[in-house]
C-alpha cells in the first residue's frame, strides 16, 4: 500500500471507531448549522480548507466533513492556568459565528471556564466527572503557563484550591491526547520571562506524556481547530517540529511569506513609523520585525476571519510562537542591535564597540611603552 | 638572497605550508568581506528607493553567503591541516606550552618587556590560546550562519543540512539566539584582528625576527644581535 492509501484507510477506520461511540449531542452537526443559516456548501467549503491547510490531498476533504459531523464524539477538556484567555477568545470572537467556533461549540466540551455555566463546587464536581466518565479517551486542551515554583501554589483553582501544577498533572494521566493552546501553556510565556519569579513553565515540562504545542499569542482559530480536526481524523499526533510544534503550521517562518518579502530583498525599509515607506507597504525589518526568525502559519491563514494580521496592519511580527520569545526577541518594535543582553543591560553593539576601544588604547599604550622600553635598552646595551 | 642581508641572519625556519599560508590570506579576505557584508544585514544603511525590482539587499545577503561558504570550506580544511597538514607537528608540540604555567609566565613577561620568548612549539602559549579562540569563533560563526541559511534556501545544501540545523537551532533556543550569537561572533573577530595585526608586527621588532613576511614567504628568521656584528 503506497502512502495515500495507508493514510486513507488510516482516517476512514477512524471514523468507523468514531461512529460506534455514543453520540452527546441531541441534533446532528447538520441540523445545528443549518439552524444558524450555514449551507451545505460552505460547510463543505470549510472542510476543503481544513484539509488544504493540514497538507492533504483534496480526497480528504469529504472524510474531513463525515469527521466534524462526528465531533461530538469527542470530549474535551480545557484547562485555564496562568493566563490571559486570549487564546479562548481568539477561537471563539468572531464577527459572526464561524464554523471553526461552532464546529467548536458542537464538539462535546465537557470543561471550559470561561464557557461553562457552573461555578465553584458544582464546576469542580463537573471536571472530576468528565475526567473520571471519559477515562482515556478524552482530549485535555490547556491555555496558559504552569506555576511551579513553591510547589505550584502561585496558581491555586477552585473551591478546594487545587495549584495548576496538580490539577494538570491529574487531568494528563488519563489524556488520549494533549494541547498546549498558546504560547504560555507551550514554553511558558510571559509568565516565563525573565527573573520568572513564580517558575512558570510550559505544559510538557511538567507531565510525562507527550504534549502538541499550539504556540502564538494568541494562535489563530485555523490553528487551534487545525491540530484537533487533524487528531478528531487520525487519532495520531500529526508531524511535529523539535519544539513538538506541527509542521503543517508552523513549518515555514512569517518571513517566508510575507506580503511585503519584495521590499526586503530590494532593500526598501520603513525607517520610521508613518513615514512614506509605510505609508507604501514597505518592509518593517527595521522596525523590529522578528518574520525572519519565528515560524508560524499567519502570513498566509491570517487572523479575523483570515482578513487581516500584523504585518498587514504595518506593525513588525513580534516573534510571539517562538520559546521564551518575551527574553529572546525585546525590545519588540527594534531591531536585534536594540536587544539587551540578559545581566549586562547592554547591548551586543555596544558592548562589541567598549572592549574594541579598550583594545585599541591597551595596543596604544602597549605600542607607547615598547617605544620607551627599546630606547632604554639600547642605552643599557651602549654602556655595557 | 646577497651577502648584507645574509649576514645579518641566523637560523633560518620553515613555518608556515604554502597551504596554510593561502589559506591564511583567503579567511583574511573572507572574514573581511564578511563583516561588512554582515554589518549591511543587520542594519542596512542603503536602500534602493528607486524601483522594487534592484535586489539591493537580496544581492548583500547573497556575496555574504559566498564569503560564508568559502570560510566555511577555509576552516574544514585548515582544522585538517592542523592535525594532519605538514605544519602539525611543530603545531601540536604548542600544547606542550599551552599546559605550562611555566611557559605562560614566560610569554606573559616577555610582552611586558622581560626576557625572551622561548617556546616549545611554534605559538606561544597565550598566543595559542588566542588562534584557538579564533578557530573557535570561524565555526561558531559557520555552523550559527548555516542554520540562517537553511532557512533562506531549502533546496541543495539547505536541503541536506535541514535537519540537523534545525537540532542545533533548538539546542540554542531558537532562531534568535542562534542569531544574536551569530552577531557576537562578527564582535570576537573586530576584537581579535587589530590586537592579531598590532602583535604580529610587534614582535617582529621586540624580537627582531620575521613578520608579516613569513604568512608570505613560509620562512622566519632572527636577526643577529648587534654584538655579533660588530665582532
Ligand atoms: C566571519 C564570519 C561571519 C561573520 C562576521 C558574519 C556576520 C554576520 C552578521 C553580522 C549577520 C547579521 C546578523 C543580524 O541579523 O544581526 C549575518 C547574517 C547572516 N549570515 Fe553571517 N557571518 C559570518 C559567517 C557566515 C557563514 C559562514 C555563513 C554561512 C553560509 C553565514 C550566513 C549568514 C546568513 C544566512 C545570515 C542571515 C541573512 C538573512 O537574514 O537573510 N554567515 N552574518
Ligand atoms: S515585514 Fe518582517 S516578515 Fe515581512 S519581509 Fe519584512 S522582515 Fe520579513
Amino acid at each position: 500500500m503506497n502512502g495515500f492509501d495507508a493514510l486513507y484507510a488510516k482516517a476512514q477506520e477512524r471514523i468507523a471507531v468514531l461512529s460506534s461511540l455514543p453520540s452527546t449531542k441531541e441534533e446532528s452537526v447538520e441540523q445545528m448549522l443549518e439552524k444558524r443559516g450555514i449551507e451545505r456548501r460552505d460547510f463543505m467549503k470549510w472542510a476543503a480548507a481544513i484539509t488544504a491547510m493540514l497538507a492533504l490531498p483534496s480526497q480528504f476533504t469529504p472524510l474531513f466533513a463525515q469527521a466534524a459531523k462526528l465531533a461530538d464524539r469527542l470530549p474535551l477538556i480545557w484547562l485555564h492556568m496562568a493566563e490571559c484567555t486570549g487564546c479562548s477568545e481568539s477561537l471563539i470572537r468572531s464577527d459572526a459565528p464561524t464554523i471553526d467556533s461552532l464546529i467548536f461549540d458542537y464538539i462535546s466540551l465537557e470543561y471550559h471556564e470561561t464557557l461553562m455555566a457552573a461555578a465553584g463546587w458544582q464546576a469542580e464536581a463537573n471536571l472530576e466527572n468528565a475526567m473520571k466518565t471519559y477515562a482515556g479517551r478524552y482530549i485535555l486542551l490547556v491555555e496558559g503557563g504552569v506555576p511551579t515554583a513553591m510547589n505550584g501554589q502561585f496558581l491555586t483553582l477552585g473551591a478546594q484550591a487545587k495549584t495548576g501544577l496538580s490539577l494538570v498533572q491529574e487531568a494528563a494521566s488519563n489524556a488520549a491526547a494533549i494541547f498546549s493552546i498558546g504560547t504560555c501553556a507551550s514554553f511558558g510565556g510571559i509568565q516565563a520571562a525573565a527573573p520568572n519569579p513564580t517558575g512558570a513553565k510550559g505544559v510538557d515540562k511538567v507531565v510525562k506524556q507527550p504534549v502538541i504545542n499550539v504556540p502564538g499569542c494568541p494562535p489563530s482559530a485555523e490553528n487551534i481547530v487545525g491540530t484537533l480536526m487533524h487528531f478528531l481524523l487520525f487519532g495520531t499526533l500529526p508531524a511535529l517540529d523539535l519544539y513538538s510544534r506541527p509542521k503543517w503550521a508552523y513549518g515555514n517562518r512569517i518571513h517566508d511569506h510575507c506580503e511585503r518579502r519584495g521590499h526586503f530583498d530590494a532593500g526598501e525599509f520603513v525607517e520610521s513609523f508613518g513615514d512614506d515607506g509605510a505609508k507604501d507597504g514597505w518592509c518593517l525589518y527595521k522596525q523590529g520585525c522578528k518574520g525572519p526568525y519565528t515560524f508560524n502559519n499567519c502570513s498566509t491563514e491570517r487572523f479575523n476571519q483570515h482578513t487581516h494580521w500584523p504585518i498587514g496592519a504595518g506593525h513588525g511580527c513580534m516573534g510571539c510562537s517562538e520559546p521564551n520569545f518575551w527574553d529572546t526577541m525585546g525590545p519588540l518594535e527594534k531591531p536585534l542591535q536594540s536587544h539587551l543582553i540578559m545581566g549586562l543591560n547592554s547591548t551586543v553593539d555596544k558592548i562589541g564597540t567598549t572592549l574594541l576601544t579598550a583594545t585599541v588604547i591597551g595596543i596604544g599604550a602597549h605600542a607607547v611603552a615598547s617605544l620607551f622600553m627599546n630606547s632604554k635598552e639600547e642605552k643599557e646595551e651602549k654602556e655595557s | 638572497m646577497d651577502e648584507t642581508q645574509s649576514g645579518g641572519i641566523e637560523h633560518i625556519s620553515f613555518v608556515y605550508s604554502i597551504a596554510n599560508r593561502i589559506l591564511h590570506w583567503i579567511r583574511a579576505i573572507v572574514i573581511t568581506g564578511l563583516v561588512i557584508t554582515g554589518f549591511y544585514i543587520a542594519s542596512p544603511f542603503l536602500s534602493s528607493g528607486a524601483s522594487s525590482d534592484e535586489l539591493i539587499y537580496a544581492r548583500w545577503v547573497s556575496w555574504h553567503l559566498v564569503f560564508g561558504f568559502i570560510l566555511i570550506t577555509a576552516g574544514l580544511l585548515r582544522i585538517y591541516l592542523f592535525f594532519f597538514g605538514p605544519d602539525s607537528k611543530s603545531e601540536l608540540n604548542s600544547l606542550k606550552d599551552e599546559f605550562s604555567l611555566k611557559s605562560w609566565i614566560i610569554q606573559l613577561k616577555s610582552y611586558f618587556f622581560i626576557g625572551e620568548l622561548l617556546k616549545k612549539g611554534m605559538y606561544g602559549p597565550l598566543q595559542f590560546l588566542s588562534y584557538t579562540m579564533i578557530m573557535f569563533f570561524v565555526v561558531l560563526a559557520s555552523i550559527t550562519g548555516l542554520v540562517l541559511y537553511i532557512h533562506v534556501y531549502h533546496q541543495g545544501i539547505g536541503g541536506m543540512l535541514y535537519d540537523s540545523m534545525r537540532l542545533v537551532e533548538s539546542w540554542m533556543g531558537g532562531l534568535a539566539n542562534v542569531r544574536l550569537i551569530h552577531h557576537i561572533t562578527m564582535w570576537g573577530f573586530l576584537i581579535f584582528i587589530p590586537i592579531h595585526i598590532y602583535m604580529v608586527i610587534w614582535s617582529a621588532i621586540r624580537f627582531k625576527h620575521g613578520g608579516v613576511d613569513i604568512m608570505f614567504t613560509g620562512y622566519d628568521y632572527h636577526l643577529k644581535k648587534k654584538e655579533n656584528e660588530e665582532k
